[in-house]
């Protein structure tokens, strides 16, 4: 039996860089698009964005009719979230009925139903 | 001690003399036989069919449907010793407070007493369904090492609690008939008879008092019952087809000088798949979804809205059972991680389930049985069921469905989607619970009642009314239990006409 032939030690370190790069690559090809895929533009971006994920509540704000319109709930919003959390206001609507809002029948909170409406137009 | 006697053999033109009838085999019937052994009264009850279904019984009750969707009138009871109770499911819990409440929002609402007129029976009642001990207030402490129920906190909607008749060997809950058939024998001056049909309630001239009974068989035969006093308990249908049917002497039919009688039909709506649950941590207590049996109790939890939310908003009953997991679809998906994003709340182990209800409808004269122009193979004229349910029933059970919903989310537990909107998304997943009430509804006043507090005709001395017909509101409470712990109350009040 022969023994197994020697690599030197320039192969291999080429062999590492091109394994890195090669990983490198894969996770960009990977994770640049979902990097993009997630955050919402526009003029409602800035709302938007404090969702962890924009893209499922535009899927819930696509099933929700606000009466008073979107313009209307953006400026609501953004004074109601210059001073409280998006976690306080959803806390603070769930205390009053009338501050549900359906979704195709899912019963939310009206800053959560409203922040979806805008991911529905940004995303 | 006297043994079921079969009507067929009763010689034709025979006149029983009885001091009571009780007309009807059903757990009413039973419930009062049972409450009057120990009287001295000499009593006959009088069976429709035997001991086990018969397809030429069972069709004396087919009649025609028109209106909202229902079920067959010959499909939807039981004509057999043990009536109802033969294919029922054996849930129980007492009506409530508000049940029987005259409501300024719900025309046509409340009993001429109140609930603790009937309180003192219950614990008989739920002996006689036997429904194990009686703790519908004390459910959660029951249940305690199963689980914990869902923490609502403040709001609209409860959880409350369900009892059942209890399973024994073979006999899926207790069958009144089976159960109580040998204890009917024993009660020494009791005569029942079976394949006894009664075609007619004779007033006498003045229309003033029932002179008698007449009696037929399928085979053919014709007797006469003459009692001191009568008890109809052949359920809601039958007993609106017989008083309506008499009408020799009082042309409109017994007790319906007001064309009140048949009017006010009712039964549970009974919609599936009326609504989703989510709960975010995953975890609900096994009592919710299925019987749990714990020291002798079989329970299961439900949501219902509170007395003081009814009153507030007002709502009729409901009592809202979760049933099996289901899967979610993409939207409801996305609504429950954006939402419990948003809460703050970790949902990553979140499971859905589909909720179904019992609803109480609102009293309604257009929900109506009429006699039709066929007759049936004794001659009696078949029932027409008009039947009709206004979309307000649902509008309000919806609302009291967002409230649950609003608590949930509150208690940054769960939410709930709202899976019935429209008239024709409510019919789609209709049932009915077979839970036939109203239709000789009581009332202090002539007017508005056939029968008086006491469940005896307006007019009529020595008539009464027995079972769920004679409920004015039905609550959402399944109204077996609620009509043995009336017709105890009957009882009481006979014993002390008698004397």
């Amino acid at each position: 039996m022969s023994p197994p032939p020697k690599l030197s030690r320039r192969t291999l370190t080429f062999g590492a860089i091109a394994a890195a790069g090669a990983a490198a690559i894969a996770g960009a090809v990977y994770e640049v698009p979902r990097l993009f895929k997630h955050r919402a533009r526009g003029e409602y971006a800035e709302l938007v964005n404090r969702l962890s994920d924009p893209e499922q509540a535009a899927v819930v704000g696509r099933a929700i009719h606000l009466d008073a319109g979107e313009e209307s709930a953006a400026s609501d919003l953004k004074k109601r979230l210059s001073k409280k959390t998006l976690q306080e206001l959803a806390a603070e609507d769930s205390l009053e009925l009338h501050r549900m809002v359906e979704a195709d029948g899912w019963v939310l909170p009206l800053a959560v139903a409203e922040l979806c409406v805008l991911a529905a137009q940004a995303v | 001690m006297s043994a079921f006697i079969d009507a067929r053999t009763v010689p034709a033109g025979t006149t029983i003399q009885t001091d009571l009838a009780i007309v009807g085999g059903g757990p009413a019937a039973i419930s009062l036989a049972l409450a009057l052994a120990p009287s001295a009264l000499r009593i006959v009850m009088l069976e429709s069919g035997a001991f086990a279904f018969d397809g030429k019984t069972q069709d004396l009750y087919g009649g025609t449907e028109s209106g909202y969707p229902y079920l067959k009138l010959e499909g939807s009871r039981l004509r057999y010793l043990g009536g109802s109770t033969n294919h029922w499911g054996g849930w129980c819990r007492p009506l409530s407070e508000i049940d029987f409440e005259a409501r300024d929002w719900m025309p046509h609402s409340g009993w001429p007493f109140a609930r603790r007129e009937i309180e003192p029976y219950f614990k008989r009642a739920q002996s006689l369904v036997e429904a194990g001990p009686f703790i519908y207030d004390r459910g959660e402490e029951w249940a305690r090492s199963l689980g914990a129920p869902l923490q609502l906190g403040d709001g609209g909607v409860y959880t409350s609690w369900f009892q059942f008749s209890r399973t024994r060997d073979s006999v899926l809950p207790t069958h009144f008939g089976h159960r109580y058939g040998e204890d009917l024998k024993r009660i020494p001056r009791l005569t029942p008879y079976v394949h006894a049909n009664v075609t007619g309630l004779r007033l006498a001239p003045d229309a003033a008092s029932l002179d008698h009974l007449d009696v037929a068989t399928l085979s053919g035969k014709h007797f006469t019952v003459r009692p001191k006093i009568t008890v109809i308990a052949a359920g809601a249908m039958e007993n609106a087809r017989l008083l309506l049917a008499s009408n020799d002497v009082a042309a409109q039919g017994i007790g319906n000088a007001n064309d009140l009688v048949g009017r006010f039909f009712a039964d549970h709506a009974i919609p599936r798949d009326t609504a989703t649950l989510v709960v975010f941590d995953g975890q609900l207590a096994p009592f919710y979804t299925a019987n749990a049996i714990q020291k002798g109790a079989i329970l299961r939890a439900t949501f219902s809205p509170t007395e003081a939310y009814q009153r507030a908003r007002s709502l009729p009953g409901s009592l809202t059972t979760v049933e099996n997991e289901i899967k979610l679809d993409e939207l409801g998906q996305a609504a429950v991680a954006t939402t419990a994003n948003a809460l703050g709340v970790d949902a990553s182990n979140a499971k859905a389930f589909s909720m179904g209800c019992g609803l109480e409808l609102a009293p309604d004269p257009a929900r109506r049985l009429t006699l039709g122009t066929e007759r049936d193979a004794l001659g009696m004229p078949r029932l027409n069921l008009h039947m009709h349910v206004a979309d307000s029933n649902f509008a309000h059970y919806r609302e009291t469905m967002k409230e649950l919903g609003r608590q949930l989310l509150a208690a940054h537990i769960g939410m709930v989607r709202l899976n019935q909107k429209t008239h024709a998304d409510w019919q789609s997943v209709m049932d009915w619970g077979n839970h036939h009430m109203g239709t000789t509804r009581m009332s202090a006043d002539p007017k508005k009642g056939v029968v008086d507090a006491d469940g005896k005709v307006h007019g009529v001395g020595n008539l009464y009314v027995a079972g769920s017909s004679v409920f004015p509101t039905y609550g959402a409470s399944n109204p077996t239990m609620n009509l043995v712990a009336l017709t105890l109350r009957l009882a009481t009040h006979l014993r002390k006409v008698f004397v």
